[in-house]
């Protein structure tokens, strides 16, 4: 009926696998897809359409039909979806516990550090109670000859099958959503706030958004007017994913630091942009070895384009190191060093809050010893982003950081990012940049990054000046692990509200469906640069190392692009 | 997709594209006393700020990003796009517009039986100014929908008394808001009915190329009665003939007009206009009255519709089967347009359906239908029966 089935549950299962194997067949070719002599994105376009063709079909039957009837296709349809992932990402030569994390991350929200291919199993119960929670209202009103005689909110052992399945999976996102509430609380405990060595206290991190338990209506509020019913689906499957975020941290904290610290640095902000950038427009392309690359660095993976030939030829980094293989050290130890990535995202940056603040934004300014005794990135005159400063002219001025929160040597991976959103880098970019004032000194005693007793040196920034005469002064820091820093999303949100979020005539020619207004467009376009730009970076760090040591890279033909 | 070029393919599409049979100027007149609609700027401003990001392009060849980066390119270039779409929507465009914003490309799709499916895409600047009119007039049309029960009259022309307790009818493929969606709605309804009333029935009706076939004089007919504002508006796209286009020929800057396989040149002069946004608001304005007399006649029975699916529930399984066949004839009657005897189904989890004739589809058990959300279309598709059901097709 209208595209599910009614009737028995057996049969409608029976109809509804059938259903699965048939719209999910096709992806047998989409896994073959391959790049041409013209085309090179055949990787993002078959991520996308994994993420956004393959694995919502599935969305409607969950919603329409109840548990007991798509249990069955709901985990095929998982399956499909799986092995296509790692047939995509080339998992097959991994172990089933890097497989099992991989596909773990792979199923939370791009914003969540995931991929975007949520298990349909997993959602199915809070599909079932957003899809009632909307019909419950309109279905009294419309019909009342049909739902009048029927209890919605009696007990349980009086209600019709269906309605005792809504009422259990209620009970039991409820129940989840109290654990993981508990837990987080505990996280924001003082006991858990995490000092480093300038002194400045970071609470553990968690992703944004879980949903407070006000907004969680019971059931007997189904049939009301309430807001909170507008999202209600939204709302109770945030449940499921921040239960698994939190699930999967804790089984990642079991495996190594490292693990953990790209996992929070993989859910911050815009750290999975790039997932979705639609390549119709040359500015969000991303080729398939970088794209490649990307992945398998999003979820901890071997990054195979490049280790096999590294391996092969013994090759070190420039400093002297032996690749790894999930692609630290030629993330940190090219020979060139990491002006590239600079330059590019820096440009990327520039053209974009140019778009919004127009020529009051300057990259790099001329001028700067007037006020500076190292020259800015980036310098607005303060009013244009409403800011009021110490000076009576103050400027904003940013500085682009690009930071790994991961080093060359994995095992020597900071505590800090571990616990908090850019734990490894924020201090270092803020210390660089703002310096260590003594204002932040003060704690004596021996140093503990748990309570922050600490004697903490003076550190004297490279914008001393700027700040002393009362400019406003900004470390825009971008991850490696591709989270923009909360003082970058900032400023982007700045440039939104100037723009009213909406897009210029060019930049909807450029935009895709997937980006609607000014701040998507603009974190997807950040994102995509800064990714292309490291994977770059990477592969010429390989490249190097691999010609030092007598292999052929790319001439033998075992380099990829 | 199907190749249109193919003459077993242009015959399919040729039977699908029935004449004329409106032939009286008056049904199309105008409501004495009734303003044409008028459109709202908010409602303006909502649709053409984001138009979708397909091409679209219709047979005008303006595409959706031209129709927007118009939109945007000032404030006066918007005031012009708003007159466009005003006079679009009450019908007071210059009548040689009508030739550009009515054509359409026809397409075809293979349907696993061997037969076309037909597809068009009409003028993007058409189907803009159509969003534009639903957006605001979905409360409207909703409240008509869903809230409409047969008067006393009908009634006591079905013989009934005039204040007999009668259901109102549900038509829930247009108007409704799309979360959670008529569809999810209705299926809900039907799921809870049947486990609510295990021995009641429910039959399900569905007509042969319904949106094509539906005579105009139905669709005027309804919209006097509900919408007579939207005369205007609909009479400028339905007066005439409007052209169908292939892209198999190469003439003509690669389109050619629809021909059948004789080269007899259609276009589509009956029924909604594939392609049209308005489509589904006058088929569903079209077969409400339809539907009016057949809930006059079965005042118990439970009749919810999605645009051509319609279902008849009832706890009397005789009553649910006398109520289909009687929509079945009402809309032959008021609406010209056939049932499909392969697409009507029954079921009920408990009850008896020996009474229910069989037919070719006697081995048909769940029935598939249209989408319900984003996700890609379920095909219909048949499965063995088993021992076990007690569902049996209708006749």
């Amino acid at each position: 009926m209208l595209g599910a089935f009614v009737g028995d549950d057996k049969e409608a299962s029976a109809r509804l696998m059938q259903r699965v194997e048939k719209a999910l067949a096709p992806l047998e070719k989409v896994v073959e897809l391959h790049d041409t002599r013209r085309h090179k994105v055949a990787l993002q376009v078959q991520l996308e359409m994994l993420r956004y063709c393959a694995n919502t079909s599935f969305t409607c039957f969950l919603r329409a039909m109840p548990l007991t009837a798509t249990a069955a296709a709901a985990r095929r349809h998982d399956e499909l979806i799986a092995a296509a992932f790692h047939r995509l990402l080339v998992t097959e030569v991994l172990t089933q516990s890097q497989r099992g994390f991989a596909l773990a991350q792979a199923r939370l929200p791009v914003k969540m550090g995931g991929f975007g291919t949520t298990s349909q199993t997993e959602v199915s119960r809070a599909a079932v109670v957003g899809s009632w929670a909307l019909c419950v209202e309109p279905m009294g009103r419309l019909c009342p000859q049909m739902v009048g005689r029927v209890s919605i909110c009696g007990p349980r052992e009086e209600l019709l099958p269906h309605l005792r399945e809504l009422h259990d999976s209620h009970a039991t996102l409820l129940k989840e959503h109290a654990s993981t509430a508990r837990r987080y609380q505990q996280q924001a405990a003082p006991c858990f706030h995490c000092y480093n060595a300038t002194a400045r206290g970071y609470l553990v991190y968690h992703p944004p958004n879980h949903s407070p338990a006000h907004t969680l209506l019971l059931f007997s509020k189904f049939d009301s007017k309430s807001t909170y019913l507008t999202t209600v689906q939204r709302r109770y499957s945030s449940i499921i994913h921040h239960s698994a975020w939190e699930t999967l941290r804790r089984q990642l904290q079991g495996v190594s630091q490292r693990e953990v610290v790209r996992f929070i640095g993989e859910s911050q902000a815009g750290a999975g942009s790039f997932l979705n950038a639609i390549p119709s427009n040359p500015l969000f392309r991303i080729t398939t070895w970088a794209m490649r690359y990307s992945a398998h660095r999003r979820c901890g993976l071997v990054v195979s384009d490049f280790v096999g030939a590294a391996q092969c030829s013994e090759a070190m980094s420039a400093r002297g190191m032996r690749f790894d293989t999930l692609g630290d050290v030629a993330q940190n130890g090219g020979k060139q060093g990491h002006q590239s990535r600079h330059f590019a995202t820096l440009n990327t940056l520039y053209s974009i809050l140019q778009g919004a603040f127009g020529s009051a934004m300057q990259r790099e300014p001329s001028g700067y010893r007037a006020y500076s005794d190292y020259r800015p990135d980036l310098a607005c005159p303060a009013r244009a982003l409403g800011i009021t400063t110490a000076a009576s002219e103050g400027l904003y001025i940013g500085d682009l950081k690009i930071f790994s929160p991961i080093p060359a040597d994995a095992a020597e991976t900071p505590a800090a990012g571990a616990g908090a959103g850019f734990g490894n880098t924020n201090p270092w970019a803020r210390a660089t940049v703002l310096g260590v004032s003594p204002a932040t000194r003060g704690r004596k005693g021996k140093f503990n990054r748990w309570n922050g007793t600490d004697t903490v040196a003076e550190v004297r920034g490279d914008y001393h000046r700027a700040l002393q005469l009362g400019h406003e002064v900004q470390p825009l820091l971008i991850e490696t692990m591709g989270g923009l820093s909360p003082p970058l999303m900032n400023l982007l949100r700045t440039g939104a509200r100037l723009r009213g979020n909406r897009l210029s005539a060019k930049q909807r020619e450029q935009a895709s469906w997937s980006m609607r207004n000014w701040l998507t467009f603009a974190v997807v376009r950040i994102s995509v640069t800064v990714r292309r730009a490291l994977a770059e970076e990477a592969r010429r760090a390989y490249e190097t190392g691999i010609l030092k040591a007598g292999g052929g890279g790319g001439a033998a033909g075992c380099w990829p692009g | 997709m199907a190749d249109t070029s193919d003459p077993a393919v242009q015959d399919a599409l040729r039977s699908l594209h029935p004449g004329p049979t409106l032939e009286e100027e008056a049904h199309m007149a105008d409501e004495p006393g009734v303003r044409p609609h008028q459109t709202d700027r908010t409602c303006f401003n909502e649709v053409f700020q984001s138009t979708p990001k397909e091409r679209g392009l219709g047979g005008h060849s303006v595409s959706y990003e031209e129709c927007t980066m118009y939109y945007h390119s000032g404030l006066e270039e918007r005031e012009v796009l708003f007159r466009i779409v005003c006079a679009i929507n009450n019908g007071t465009m210059h009548p040689d517009a009508g030739y550009v914003l009515r054509d359409c490309y026809l397409y075809a799709l293979s349907k696993p039986d061997g037969g076309a499916r037909p597809i068009g895409v009409g003028a993007a600047l058409r189907r803009l100014a159509g969003w534009v009119l639903m957006k605001h007039r979905s409360d409207d049309i909703r409240t008509v929908l869903t809230g409409t029960a047969p008067d006393a009259d009908m009634l006591r022309r079905a013989g009934h008394a005039g204040d007999r307790r009668c259901n109102t009818l549900l038509q829930l493929g247009v108007g409704t808001p799309p979360t959670p969606g008529g569809a999810e709605i209705l299926f809900k309804l039907c799921s809870l009915a049947l486990a609510s009333r295990p021995t009641g029935a429910i039959l399900s009706n569905d007509f042969s190329n319904g949106f094509n076939s539906i005579s105009r004089a139905a669709i005027f007919r309804g919209l006097r009665r509900w919408f007579p504002e939207l005369i205007p508006t609909a009479r400028f796209f339905y007066a005439n003939t409007a052209r169908l286009w292939t892209r198999a020929g190469a003439d003509a800057g690669g389109r050619e007009l629809a021909r059948d396989s004789h080269g007899v040149v259609f276009g589509s002069q009956e029924g909604c206009t594939q392609g049209d946004p308005l489509g589904p608001l006058l088929w569903a304005i079209g077969y409400h009255m339809s539907l009016l007399e057949t809930q006059a006649k079965h005042p118990d029975t439970t009749i919810l519709a999605y645009l051509d699916d319609t279902y008849f529930f009832d706890e009397i399984i005789a009553a649910a089967v006398a109520a289909l066949k009687s929509g079945k004839e009402d809309t032959l009657r008021l609406c010209g347009v056939n049932s499909k005897l392969t697409k009507q189904d029954a079921f009920s989890p408990a009850g008896d359906l020996s009474g229910v004739p069989r037919t070719s589809r006697a081995r048909r058990r769940c029935r598939p239908m249209a989408p319900l959300a984003s996700g890609s279309a379920p095909s219909r598709c048949s499965a063995p029966s088993s021992a076990t059901t007690r569902r049996r097709p209708l006749g």
